[in-house]
């Protein structure tokens, strides 16, 4: 039997609390400037309570973790602000004692009006916005990348387009729908679900429509693949006579050739992509080396003869050399490196 | 002053829980004799937690002290393995890859999009590119005493968004 007061709050009502405590020490430690007092503070605290140990712990391991460090590596920017920067009214004056010297007051005053609206779109653009909003956010975009670049690109409403190297696409972002049309190339796309703009996509064998949604749309040499990594999409399959649409939900795979083919898609995953990770069955050698050359840039010289090769497996795009010489271990192919090209052959 | 007596005996967790606990474990590594070992030892922290702390829902907790000492484990491991492989091709089937690993990373996103602005700027500069306070204070206008405040706000905001949007296979019940 234990009495206790009813004051004595429990671990779950003190988590709050108890996560901030931890937070100031793991973001401590990490500072590196900590000092032996602390150190023992740290300890004295740690020991106090299990609560602290855990939290302390969980929260230490979200620190360290790789998730973590994907998951910024994908996040949106912060562009620092200037520094020093004068005000509007200061930059404004010269240019209104001028006009103002004029004498004709209404004249004036409508010169001033203009001068400093373009003055305006010069100093504060992001002001200007604010005060005349273009008609809910129009834009018309085209997005290119060269072979071993890559692009995030922001729409106004949060949805971010990941463009691979190699990719053009057209970008129309309107009052009632976004549009996007994937000229060549693959991009990942995280849309958010907005129910009065609906987003589709249109690629060269297929229109993809969605309402919110993260999937990857690959525009292959046969095919064009659409993995569905959260949410649910709908597949027009234009390329395919009367072919119906069909809808695929999480964790499938679309693949438009000359037929539909369904499957699903096992744990690859968005961040897989990010990371360069192709996890496959029976992919040609000459569409993994077309991926290398849109990640990358690098330039492989694939013998026609082993192009149609059906290799398995996770292989790091990124890393080229080493993914191309494991699949030479296994693989009836021979790796050659030069210094500006890898050369692939039968063996 | 209120007073409440509470007749305390150990923990409601019997074999069916156990076993909860054990299977959702054996999910998560993929290994029988580990997951055993992890659940057993996970019940007597818990044991003693409560001796220590008033618990409301020690189920939940059980749950959040197993994970703490999976994650301990696999990063004691890993730290044991590092350096000898960094192989480009990934030996393990993909099916072992859970798909709770894509839902966990999807969850640190939203609540990494969630940070305001600048808070996440701040992290992203010392968690992904190992800037000092210093470096980061002169990059953003901030203090160094101010950088480190908004570091420790982004690592709570984390967790607490980690409460709040449990993902499904998080926890055993």
């Amino acid at each position: 039997m234990v009495i206790q007061l009813g004051t004595f709050r429990s671990y779950e009502e003190r988590l709050e609390e108890i996560q901030a405590q931890a937070a100031y020490w793991v973001a401590r430690e990490q500072s590196g400037r900590m000092r032996e007092a602390e150190r023992i503070a740290l300890r004295e605290w740690l020991a106090r309570s299990p609560a602290h140990e855990l939290e302390y712990q969980l929260l230490d391991h979200l620190y360290a973790s790789d998730e973590l460090e994907a998951a910024l590596a994908l996040a949106p920017r912060h562009a620092p602000a200037p520094a020093v920067r004068t005000t509007l009214a200061d930059r404004l004056r010269p240019l209104l004692a001028g006009i103002g010297a004029i004498g004709r007051p209404a004249l004036a005053f409508a010169m001033a009006l203009v001068l400093g609206l373009v003055a305006l779109q010069q100093i504060a653009p992001e002001l200007l916005a604010t005060l005349f909003p273009q008609p809910a956010g129009l834009r018309h975009d085209r997005l290119v990348t060269r072979p071993g670049e890559r692009l995030v690109s922001h729409l106004p409403d949060g949805t971010k387009l990941y463009l691979d190297g190699d990719t053009e696409l057209d970008v129309a972002f309107e009052a009632r729908r976004r549009h996007v049309t994937l000229r060549r190339g693959n991009a990942l796309f995280d849309v958010a679900h907005d129910t009065h703009r609906p987003f589709d996509v249109t690629a060269p064998r297929a229109t993809v429509r969605v309402l919110g949604t993260q999937f990857l749309i690959s525009d292959r040499s046969s095919r064009t693949t659409v993995d569905v990594f959260r949410g649910t999409v709908e597949i027009d399959p234009s390329g395919i006579g009367d072919a119906n649409a069909v809808r695929a939900s999480r964790g499938s795979r679309v693949s438009v050739g000359s037929e539909l083919i369904l499957e699903k898609l096992g744990a690859r995953s968005a961040i897989d992509w990010s990371e360069g990770w192709v996890d496959e069955d029976a992919l040609p050698l000459g569409e993994l080396v077309a991926m290398i050359r849109e990640r990358t840039g690098r330039h492989v010289a694939l013998d026609p003869r082993v192009a149609h090769l059906s290799v398995s497996g996770r292989f790091r795009i990124t890393e080229p050399d080493a993914a191309l010489k494991r699949l030479a271990l296994v693989y009836p192919v021979r790796v050659q490196f030069e210094d500006d090209v890898i050369r692939v052959m039968p063996k | 002053m209120p007073v409440t007596l509470a007749a305390r005996t150990e923990p409601p967790i019997g074999a069916s829980e156990r076993a909860h606990l054990v299977a959702f474990l054996r999910r998560r590594c993929g290994n029988p004799a580990l997951a055993e070992d992890i659940a057993q030892d996970a019940i007597v922290r818990l044991v003693d937690f409560a001796r220590r702390e008033r618990v409301d829902h020690p189920q939940a907790l059980l749950a959040r002290i197993a994970t703490n000492l999976l994650i301990n484990h696999h990063r004691r491991e890993a730290r044991l393995i590092a350096g000898l492989a960094d192989d480009p091709v990934d030996e393990r089937p993909c099916q072992e890859r859970a798909a709770v690993d894509a839902d966990r990373l999807d969850q640190l996103r939203q609540a990494i999009d969630a940070l305001p602005p600048l808070r996440r700027e701040v992290l992203i500069r010392r968690r992904l590119e190992g800037q000092s306070y210093r470096e980061i204070g002169a990059a953003l206008n901030l203090s160094s005493a101010a950088v480190e405040k908004h570091v420790v706000r982004a690592l709570a905001d984390l967790r607490a968004y980690q409460e709040r949007h449990k993902i499904e296979g998080d926890t055993p019940w």
